[in-house]
């Protein structure tokens, strides 16, 4: 093909679209809001029948959410597509805050727990009929189903002996009526030009000829959430995000090991991602690294238990996985509802170590959604959370020791009463909301520069008899979550509990060069070894989206929240375990060369 | 094989954009191009490795799409979607035993078929030749390696297992010149105006419902399809087409006071918007449905019959793609996991002698009715054409697509596939023919006539029938399940017809067949689009009325939820708004 009909249909495809607004309008919320209102209030004075135990507590949530998806490869676009969609979600809840038909099965199982909300799709015309019509029958299902699981649940109970704490224990925390009105928030979005730049940043990956496969993609979500319970509660706020993430692949030179990296930014907007040119060189970067990588030498195997230092990426990510996912609560399933999902372990969280040293003495981690930047807002930042509970700042580890977890309004044995982190996670199994972080701030008294850090870094295996020691600048995406979450499945049983890393350099205790390696793996910290961990002077503050946590709902794994990180730019471990991969054959290498 | 050859050529000339303009017209769609241009030089060097494939083939479908869908008279959905999806079909072995044999396990649950593999993939959706050309790249890598894999397992299975039923070959050669054709290139932007004037009219549509008691769903939908095929092959095949239809739906349900649900539904196809019927039309037929809904509701409950039917047009069309259609499709006579009704019933007897049966994808009306199982070429380049399967009431043969079977050697064009499917053999435009028939009137009498024979005091009349689904497989019981929605008592005695709700029709398909004894003299045709293991495809069933001597009904299963408890907030009488 020639060269100047390309051309003329990229522009075609370029221009044809405008800038796009997706602001709701005045009249859209109040019908929306009005239409929720009058059919909570019928239903809360009129649902009832003879037979059946009432509702106490009704919620209703209406989420208005335009989002974006571009995906290119090797600089042409696979997808491109705006959507708009309304979802309806509720909550219904029978008999008494102390026990209803919650905590029966597997929370936020939908369809495959009991007790749980259930979505729909709302219209999409601001139609006061037919948006209360939608609340209606959902209501009428979900009050039938209420009573159909409490029954399960109260057969249950009398089936079997629990101890006093567990029977003590209420279902449901009270909290307090909350009205908070946000405007929505006013995002344009420029299609031609994120498409313009998706397709830009994925051609960088054409330059390279040892890349096979290459995925940039974007997606942008604007949504407007509307939240009204029979407390009173009544809340409306935005929430945005835009998430970008670059993917390339390709297969070790020799060996055909396959070769994976990635990196990933987010923002509350699109505008907000680093620029353009930033971009671009982070691309690079990541190409340039993976080609560095198929030509890397292979970890020789030899035995080495010593220091490993976490820095950039691989840094936050070590924090995300290994501190702040174990920091959410979930309340224990004692009944055994029948969830088969119940039945997947979790992982380890530090849910049974309150009141115990979980980090170094010098170490305190804080989540404070409510203070913002100098200007704009963080990702992290939110002023009630999504059952419409105020935060504040909550101090969850001091001095290394852990005083509470973060939490939602389902009570549990360690923290009984709510502190406002219900929070949306998406791009997991599912999506929905988990006890999340906000804004987490690290702060460690004992911290070290970073020039110090690589020093001691080097000492500690020269003392401990190596040659060299560890740098972990990137780690596999979702690796934690997957060989630890789901860590008694499969595979993951066989090859134990490991992290692994993408790039790992070997350093020189002798002259300090670096050498990139391949095919290593790391074991986990132990609860042992993060209490003994070393963090960089060097701050970051980063807007990323953090793990779910491991002890969220079965559909939170490999979800993210929508968050803050303001804390050290390295960790160290003073002892990990690096060993060689355990992997499966090798594929071969591509019969016929790349175009 | 019979087929009128002459004839058949003429009308494909027809079809056909003038061959001998072939290559200059591609200038104007790159694709093509770079299809052909990568799989010669994949072929260059995989055709030297030790283990070549014979055959490999880049179908690549670019399809555009636009839903719109009404609720109650509010949009709920309107949005456009562009994918494409590349599928590479790769064979190593030869034509007679190659890597897609099926291999076979203890069929059971998750036994199934021996999954075959083809490496299907979301592709660039720009024309970016390097971008597709690294896609195609990648991914012929995959099939090939897959291929040689599957191959070898093939081989393994065949020695451990006892010598198979159909011993033929896994793949046809291609009979005739390869396929080439090419229709340009058609925007859904240009194809498909005024999108938001149609959603008016959904919303239009849909709003009849709006505020009636007892109605629980009502929705008005439209689909735009424009799905562009490409097809190249090492056969020399070179192939861009079009695929296009519009389809607009409206549905609704009541529920009977006991819970059972009651759907209705209507639906109207087109090959472009304005095809469609008026709005007059449309807005009087959810006007009916709306009165039918209501009189379904208060319908008294069938009992279990046994006894004289009529099958209306439309009904007999579903029932013959079900129960019949989906039975003769070759490549299942060949998986041991299948039924395999028909396999060894040819040049015997199955329908009274007055029946016949073809499908034409080349036939683009009948008796009136566009028909949407059109195309001029197969999803595997091979060319469509007329197929008898049954003349006079003798089955004749199978539709095939290039997987032979025990006596048919050869595709008929029947090879079809949604987007990234494998293609299989499946149905096109199904034409039920009677040379005998008799009015509509005076098929009612003979349904009264029959049921005074058999003693019965009335018989039912299948109106209209929801499409179904069949279940072929042999673990399975071998039956079919149409559902029906509209169904009236005929009474012997002269009363008036009455509207009976709830009803399970069940049986065989061979026995039902046998028992078919008059055809009336209006054909009605009914468009769909059926789905099966190769994806979607638009199909149309045609047929007269048909009255079975005896058919057999039973209750249809029903919800066991009660009615909400508090009424609709929207009812006319109280609106709020």
């Amino acid at each position: 093909m020639n060269k100047s009909t390309l051309l003329v249909l990229l522009l075609f495809v370029g221009t044809t679209i405008p800038v796009r607004a997706q602001k709701l309008s005045d009249q859209a919320i109040s019908i929306i809001d009005r239409a929720m209102g009058d059919e909570l209030d019928r239903s809360k004075s009129q649902l009832k029948l003879n037979g059946l135990i009432d509702p106490f507590f009704i919620s209703y949530s209406v989420s208005d959410n335009h989002r974006l998806d571009i995906v290119a490869s090797f600089g042409a676009l696979t997808r491109s597509a705006f959507s708009h969609q309304r979802q309806l979600n509720l909550r219904l809840l029978i008999n008494n805050y102390q026990l209803n038909d919650e905590n029966f099965g597997d929370a936020g199982g939908g369809i495959f727990g009991g007790g749980t909300p259930i979505d729909m799709n709302l219209p999409l015309d601001d139609d006061y009929n037919t948006i209360r019509r939608a609340f209606w029958l959902a209501t009428d299902d979900l009050f039938k189903e209420a009573n159909e699981t409490f029954t399960k649940k109260k057969a249950a109970l009398e089936r079997k002996q629990l101890t006093d704490e567990d029977r003590d224990l209420p279902d449901f925390a009270k909290a307090p009526k909350v009205e908070v009105i946000e405007p929505p928030a006013d995002i344009q979005i420029n299609k031609a030009k994120l498409e313009g730049l998706i397709r830009d940043l994925s051609a960088i990956f054409s330059k390279y000829k040892p890349i096979q496969n290459c995925n940039v993609s974007l997606a942008s979500n604007n949504s407007y959430l509307f939240l009204k319970n029979t407390e009173g509660t009544n809340l409306r706020k935005p929430e945005t995000t835009c998430d970008l993430t670059i993917q390339a692949s390709a297969q070790a030179a020799d060996d055909g090991e396959p070769l994976s990296l990635s990196i990933s930014f987010s923002a509350r907007s699109p505008e907000l991602l680093p620029d353009r040119a930033l971009l671009m060189e982070k691309t690079e970067n990541l190409a340039q690294s993976l080609v560095a990588l198929t030509t890397a030498a292979k970890f020789d195997g030899k035995e080495y238990t010593g220091p490993v230092l976490f820095e950039g990426d691989a840094g936050s990510d070590f924090i995300s996985e290994q501190i702040v996912a174990k920091l959410s609560a979930q309340r224990e399933d004692v009944l055994g509802g029948g969830s088969v999902f119940s039945l997947v372990s979790k992982g380890p969280t530090f849910q049974k170590k309150i009141g115990t040293r979980v980090l170094p003495a010098s170490m305190s981690l804080r989540d404070i959604p409510l203070v913002k930047p100098k200007s704009g807002l963080y990702l992290g930042n939110y002023s009630v959370d999504e059952d419409g509970v105020v935060p504040g700042n909550l101090t969850l580890v001091e001095n290394g020791i852990l005083k509470t977890l973060y939490m939602t309004r389902t009570p549990t044995k360690e923290v009984k009463e709510p502190n406002g982190h219900t929070r949306p996670y998406s791009g997991g199994i599912g999506s929905g909301t988990t006890a999340g972080p906000g804004v987490v701030e690290i702060t460690d008294k004992k911290a070290v520069r970073s020039s110090q850090m690589r020093k001691d870094l080097l000492k500690r295996a020269q003392e401990d008899g190596y040659e060299y020691a560890f740098i972990v600048r990137s780690l596999e995406k979702g690796s934690l979550i997957f060989s630890e979450g789901m860590g008694n499945i499969g595979d993951m049983l066989e090859s134990g509990k490991s992290l692994s890393p993408a790039l790992v350099y070997q350093v020189s205790t002798k002259d300090g060069t670096e050498k990139l390696v391949r095919g290593t793996e790391i074991s986990f910290p132990t609860a042992r070894d993060l209490r003994e961990i070393i963090t960089s002077k060097e701050t970051v503050t980063k807007d990323m989206g953090l793990a779910a946590g491991s002890g969220g709902s079965f559909f939170s794994f490999g979800g993210k929240v929508p968050a803050t990180l303001i804390g050290p730019e390295s960790v160290m471990v003073p002892e990990l375990e690096v060993r060689k991969k355990k992997t499966s054959a090798n594929p071969t290498k591509p019969v016929v060369e790349k175009p | 094989m019979r087929y009128p050859k002459n004839a058949f050529f003429l009308l494909l000339l027809i079809t056909l954009a003038v061959p001998s303009t072939f290559r200059a017209q591609t200038g104007a769609d790159p694709i093509l191009d770079i299809l052909s241009g990568e799989l010669k030089r994949e072929n260059a060097t995989l055709s030297k490795q030790s283990t070549s494939p014979y055959f490999i083939s880049y179908n690549l479908g670019d399809d555009q799409n636009v839903t719109i869908v009404s609720s109650f008279g509010a949009l709920v959905r309107s949005d456009s979607s562009r994918s494409r999806t590349l599928l590479i079909d790769l064979r190593v072995g030869d034509y007679k035993l190659d890597n897609t044999h099926q291999i076979r396990t203890n069929a059971g649950f998750f036994g199934g078929s021996g999954f075959a593999g083809a490496n299907s993939r979301q592709a660039p959706i720009e024309n970016d030749p390097e971008a597709l050309r690294i896609a195609l790249w990648r991914e012929t890598d995959a099939a090939y390696k897959s291929a040689k894999e599957r191959l070898e397992e093939v081989k393994t299975n065949r020695t451990i297992k006892v010598e198979e039923e159909d011993s033929s070959a896994d793949f046809s050669k291609p009979s005739g010149p390869p396929a080439s054709l090419y229709e340009d290139p058609v925007e859904m932007t240009s194809f498909f105006k005024n999108r938001s004037q149609w959603e008016e009219r959904l919303r239009k549509y849909s709003e009849v419902f709006r505020g009636m008691e007892h109605i629980y769903e009502a929705k008005a939908s439209l689909v735009a399809s424009i799905v562009r095929k490409y097809f190249v092959s090492t056969e020399g095949s070179l192939m861009a087409s079009n695929q296009i239809y519009v389809r607009l739906m409206i549905q609704a349900m009541t529920k009977a006071s006991d819970g059972m649900e009651l759907p209705l539904y209507k639906s109207y196809f087109a090959i472009k918007p304005d095809d469609l019927p008026s709005d007059e039309v449309i807005l009087a037929d959810a006007k009916e449905m709306l009165a039918t809904l209501e009189k379904m509701r208060t319908a008294p409950l069938v009992d279990p019959y046994t006894g004289p039917a009529i099958l209306s047009g439309g009904a007999s069309g579903v029932f013959f793609h079900e129960i019949f259609g989906h039975r003769i499709e070759g490549h299942r006579q060949k998986n041991t996991n299948e039924g395999q009704t028909f396999k060894k019933k040819i040049g015997e007897k199955i329908l009274p002698d007055f029946l016949s049966v073809y499908f034409d994808p080349l036939q683009k009306t009948y008796a009136g009715s566009q028909l949407m199982g059109c195309y001029a070429f197969d999803d595997e380049g091979v060319r469509a054409r007329r197929v008898d399967v049954v003349e006079n009431g003798v089955f004749e043969r199978f539709l095939m697509g290039r997987s032979p079977i025990e006596g048919f050697s050869e595709s008929n064009g029947h090879g079809r596939a949604s987007p990234g499917k494998r293609p299989v053999a499946r149905q096109s435009n199904l034409i039920v023919t009677a040379n005998r028939t008799v009015s509509e009137d005076s098929l009612r009498g003979l349904l009264i006539a029959e049921c005074k024979k058999q003693k019965k005091p009335y018989g039912l009349n299948f109106v209209q029938v929801e499409g179904g689904f069949t279940l072929t497989g042999r673990t399975i019981p071998n039956s079919f399940n149409v559902l029906p929605i509209l169904v009236y008592r005929v009474y012997a005695d002269g009363r008036p017809d009455e509207l009976v709700r709830g009803v399970d029709l069940i049986g065989t398909p061979l026995a039902t067949f046998e028992r078919i004894i008059a055809a009336g003299d209006k054909p009605e045709t009914f468009n769909g689009v059926c789905g099966a293991e190769s994806g979607w495809v638009p199909v149309s069933a045609s047929s007269p009325s048909l009255l079975v001597r005896e058919i057999e009904v039973q209750k249809k299963e029903k919800s066991q939820e009660r009615l909400p408890i508090l009424p609709a907030p929207d009812l006319k009488a109280s609106s709020k708004s």
